[in-house]
């Protein structure tokens, strides 16, 4: 009885690493995620690492799914003979799999891992710099603080209207900083640390979202009395600002 | 009474170091206060001089650009313009800011700056009707700043205190400071430009035009469109028609979920964006490239047939994606719709077209060169990836066809747009952030 139950225990052994190549190669690295352009799975390490083993990238083993990943990986999939469509789905990871059969995982020295602050924030986009979007940020908490959510996007909004006006400065220090234009800018105020919620509205304003319709101004009827401001055409009231053009 | 003499003497010392002790501090703090009010007027005084020097030269310019008849010269004459605005705004800047509470000012200097800047990217000829009327009303309105700016400068030889008073005096509201009243009348008289100048006005026509062309819908229509968008009915939808960028649109909330807000067009009854709260839970259950996948299939359903997918990223639990819509196989670049997806539970959370919706391509020229011929005079190096047809928006406002080029130069991505008309580099987009 022994005996057979060590015979058995041995062929199970013996039959352990036919097993092992009968599963299929996703299973033994990745997930099914689909990695594209903007992706920073955990994947996308190990994407770019085999890529780069095989000669078709060259950038940094960041996990960021940049352009030079994406064209890397079109690259691939062309001299696979794969759908070329830049995306990294389970198909194209199990090809890269067996492609790379002598990879041994992502190497220290080839890893620049990124920074990370631990809180989501806005990509630079269209001419913003991280610069310009913290303090961007810094006023519209040191203006907007306590108005609703929508409110806090439209002055974030008004901001990005008046660099393209003609009628302003092109760039947000000049923005802000321009004589008279903002309260919060000489009294302290954008000193204010700006919480999540400030910086999702600015987020949302500079992917697009637009409450206040195009404004230029906006003022809080019960704290001014200037003509000017008070003489321009009125567009919509959010919480307790009135945006004009 | 020897011992109460001695004791009476220390308090009289003591008092004695007192007194000195305190009038060494305000001599000490005098002489900082002399010397901060001395580099209060020299800062301004610097500025204002400065002022009056780059306006001089700035009308200066003007008019030689007005007598200039060849493109080169004429084109240099606009760069001076463009940087003797921008030097002049910067000293504008740095005076108190009191002084011109108008703005009229800087607004008249920013627009000279972006008039300038836009002739020079349009290659406009020095013959230009248009252009030569734009200038000489900039002479006359230079010139009329340069005039109060001597007499300003005059008063403030005169001025008891100097800038440091004229401070003192804005502080207090003070009338009858002669510098002030100086700055005050000149931001009056100046003016900007009016706002149809922008964009011509035929442009706006031809725009408004093919969006009124478009059936009206109503109120219920417009809530329908939302409703369908949001793939439930039961929302209890408001609806309240507004007057936005020059067009009319309804705007939708609901009572049962107050962070619903959307807007559609009341001509063609086309969702222009839409938010809402994102109500998913715990940690991310779908990965970007399936979010991606919804995003591009509700897009579908939204009127945009075909698109190009520009840019992609996560915040918090949501991602991001930037499409250009495709007209005629052209990618129509700056006219982003962004659609938002919750990583939590695959719902759509935002969505923003309100370009591409409300500025619809009119007018568009033909192309005269190809993809291939415009790539030969790309920048030798520049290792093209990939090539596509697209529409840009020109500085006057009307779409002009194109070739981008998406490709690595020095091991950094970007984007090229040129002019397939004239062949011209249009824009360049760095793609690599990090």
């Amino acid at each position: 009885m022994n005996k057979r139950i060590c015979i058995a225990a041995l062929a199970g052994i013996l039959m352990l690493p036919m097993l092992e190549t009968t599963v299929p190669p996703m299973a033994q690295a990745w997930t099914n995620s689909v990695l594209r352009y903007g992706s920073t799975d955990a994947d996308v390490f190990g994407v770019q690492d085999r890529l780069k083993v095989l000669g078709y990238y060259h950038g940094k083993v960041d996990g960021v799914y940049s352009w030079r990943t994406y064209w890397a990986v079109r690259d691939f999939q062309y001299k696979f003979g794969m759908r070329v469509d830049g995306m990294a789905g389970p198909k194209t990871k199990s090809v890269l799999i067996r492609a790379t059969p002598n990879w041994h995982g992502v190497p220290a020295s080839h890893v620049t891992k990124q920074a990370s602050s631990g809180s989501p924030s806005t990509p630079p986009v269209k001419g913003l710099h991280p610069s310009d979007i913290h303090l961007l940020e810094h006023l519209v908490a040191g203006e907007a603080r306590g108005e609703p959510f929508r409110g806090q996007v439209a002055v974030a909004a008004v901001i990005l209207h008046r660099i393209e006006s003609p009628k302003f400065p092109h760039t947000i220090p000049a923005v802000i900083y321009q004589p008279g234009a903002f309260t919060a800018a000489t009294n302290g105020q954008i000193n204010v640390p700006p919480d999540p919620t400030v910086k999702k509205a600015v987020h949302d304003a500079i992917m697009g979202m637009d409450p206040c319709h195009g404004a230029l101004y906006y003022f809080n009827p019960a704290k001014t009395s200037n003509a000017f401001i008070w003489g321009r055409p009125q567009i919509t009231k959010i919480g307790d600002h009135i945006f004009t053009m | 009474m020897r011992s109460q003499n001695r004791w009476l003497l220390l308090p009289i010392a003591a008092l004695v170091l007192a007194i000195g002790a305190t009038g060494s501090w305000g001599y000490d703090q005098n002489n900082r206060r002399q010397a901060m009010a001395a580099e209060v007027n020299v800062q301004y005084a610097h500025s204002f001089h400065g002022l009056q020097a780059h306006m001089q030269d700035l009308h200066s310019e003007i008019q030689k650009a007005q007598v200039s008849g060849e493109q080169t010269g004429f084109n240099t004459h606009l760069r001076n313009i463009w940087r003797l605005s921008d030097l002049s705004s910067a000293d504008v800047a740095r005076l108190p800011f009191s002084l011109m509470p108008m703005h009229h000012t800087q607004a008249f200097l920013a627009e000279v700056g972006s008039e300038s800047d836009r002739w020079l990217q349009s290659d406009v000829s020095p013959n230009d009707h248009t252009v030569m009327a734009s200038l000489r009303w900039m002479e006359g309105q230079s010139a009329a700043m340069i005039a109060q700016l001597d007499r300003v400068q005059a008063r403030t030889w005169t001025t008891r205190g100097g800038w440091a008073a004229t401070i003192t005096d804005l502080a207090n509201n003070r009338s009858d400071n002669q510098v002030i009243d100086g700055f005050h009348k000149m931001d009056a008289k100046v003016s900007g430009f009016p706002e149809t100048k922008q964009v011509p006005k035929s442009i706006v026509t031809h725009r408004n035009a093919a969006i009124n062309r478009q059936p009206v819908v109503s109120a219920a229509a417009a809530k329908q469109v939302v409703a369908r968008a949001m793939a439930v009915s039961d929302l209890a939808l408001t609806a309240k028609k507004v007057s936005a960028f020059g067009q009319s649109v309804y705007q939708i909330g609901s009572t049962r979920d107050k962070s619903l807000y959307a807007e559609v067009s009341v001509h063609g009854g086309q969702l222009i964006s839409l938010s809402r709260d994102n109500t998913g839970t715990g940690p991310n259950r779908i990965d970007v490239g399936t979010a991606g996948d919804i995003a591009g299939r509700w897009l579908k359903g939204e009127g945009f047939p075909e698109t190009a997918e520009s840019r992609s990223h996560i915040y918090g639990h949501e991602a991001y994606f930037v499409w250009a819509p495709v007209i005629h196989g052209a990618v129509l670049l700056d006219h982003d719709i962004t659609v938002a997806v919750s990583l939590q539970n695959g719902r759509i959370v935002q969505y923003n077209a309100k370009t591409a919706v409300l500025d619809p391509v009119t007018n568009l020229g033909p192309r005269r060169y190809t993809a291939t011929q415009l790539q030969r005079h790309l920048k030798a190096g520049f290792q093209v990836r990939e090539a596509q047809a697209s529409i840009v928006k020109g500085p006057t406002g009307t779409f002009i066809p194109g070739s981008s080029f998406y490709g690595l130069y020095q091991g950094r991505a970007y984007r090229i747009d040129v002019n397939a008309q004239n062949g011209h580099e249009m824009n360049i987009e760095p793609l690599t952030t990090t």
